[in-house]
């Protein structure tokens, strides 16, 4: 959490909760957090965000016992049409900015640009989860920074928001491709891009602590090559 | 046709426009001062939450990102109620109850997702009734992967 420490000086205040429960196993939902290259599913973020300078250059960093952080880069927000350049900022967070703490096994801070979303993932068996979003802003918001914020945080989360449909969307459809009985159920985390953004360094860490503590490879987690 | 039954179908017909995703239908059913909100409150954080505020022209591009996103195209089919009509002078405010029902692509098979009640302000002073704001007072709180199309 070293890495949000310098935005996390003010008091917050969360403005927004929601639950969604998923057929999908809780370690999709983390990938979702931990890799990038699912960007391509969200318009948002490749018009904002892929194809805009220093995308690519954004850079995974991993931490001891599975925890991870993806570095920041400028958000072009203005170039979604009916989006604009965020009228309220964070503390200390440079114009545009976002960065994102998952935390092993099933937290994610993601502060981006106007409003921390925290995410907590809640197994529920197999291939059930629940996820509990909450959406912060600052203590000290006047309504109008916070209606700002809101808004920021409702155009692409929330449960009408464009993006987190898209990524619970996958996950679902991820839930049923690997339900028991279907033809593949692996998952390949085999791009290696110096920890940058498409590199998956992150579910690879992931699953490297994963296995310490089950005691069990993830790539074999039933011992059937034994 | 009664004033009353008048405002009725606009509500009904902002339904069936939903319903069959003829957004421009929709839209033309709104005055241009038209205000969209979906609220709903939070017991978890004892908070009134604002789950989208668009005017007319943030409907209108709502919509038409519409094709640039990837949506659950399971339709959804909303089953309104008109509650109570009050007019006062050129307006009415009108209270509806909504259930939205959604229907898998993959079996068919039909959920209730949903239930709100609709807080609607009509505009009378035209020669149509005209919808002037739609609050959508959402009582469903967990919506499994959500919509991106509103009620």
């Amino acid at each position: 959490m070293d890495v949000l420490e310098p935005y996390m000086q003010e008091p917050m205040e969360v403005f927004h909760f929601n639950r969604a429960i998923v057929d999908t196993n809780y370690k999709l939902w983390h990938d979702t957090n931990s890799e990038f290259y699912h960007d391509f599913v969200h318009y948002f973020n490749r018009i904002t965000g892929m194809m805009q300078p220093g995308y690519f250059e954004r850079k995974y960093t991993a931490f001891p016992n599975g925890h991870a952080s993806v570095g920041s880069m400028s958000i072009q927000y203005d170039k979604y049409a009916g989006s604009k350049e965020r009228a309220v900022g964070w503390p200390g967070l440079t114009p545009g900015g976002w960065y994102m703490v998952d935390l092993f096994p099933g937290m994610t801070y993601n502060l981006r640009t106007s409003v921390l979303r925290i995410d907590t993932a809640i197994p529920l068996g197999p291939n059930k989860v629940a996820i509990e979003f909450r959406g912060l802003g600052l203590k000290s918001d006047t309504p109008e920074q916070r209606a700002e914020r809101v808004f920021d945080h409702n155009t692409i989360w929330g449960p009408f928001g464009r993006n987190l449909h898209e990524d619970l969307l996958a996950v679902h459809g991820q839930g049923r491709a690997m339900r028991e009985g279907t033809d593949s159920r692996w998952v390949i985390h085999g791009r290696e891009e110096n920890s940058t953004i498409h590199d998956e360094v992150g579910m690879r860490h992931f699953y490297a602590e994963w296995s310490k503590r089950m005691g069990r490879a993830s790539y074999d987690p039933l011992g059937a090559a034994a | 046709m009664e004033q009353r039954q008048q405002i009725e179908e606009l509500v009904y017909r902002s339904c069936l426009a939903l319903d069959d995703r003829d957004f421009k239908g929709f839209l033309d059913l709104c005055d241009a001062g038209f205000r969209y909100k979906v609220t709903a409150y939070s017991p978890e954080i004892r908070k009134e939450l604002v789950w989208l505020d668009h005017d007319k022209k943030g409907m209108e591009t709502l919509f038409t990102n519409l094709p640039r996103h990837n949506s659950d195209h399971a339709p959804l089919t909303r089953h309104a109620t008109v509650y109570t009509v009050k007019v006062d002078g050129a307006q009415a405010e009108v209270v509806s109850a909504l259930q939205v029902f959604r229907t898998a692509l993959d079996g068919g098979a039909t959920e209730l997702f949903a239930v709100a009640r609709l807080v609607d302000t009509v505009k009378l002073d035209g020669d149509a009734p005209k919808l002037a704001g739609r609050l959508v007072k959402i009582g469903t709180r967990q919506l499994g992967f959500g919509s991106h199309i509103p009620f």
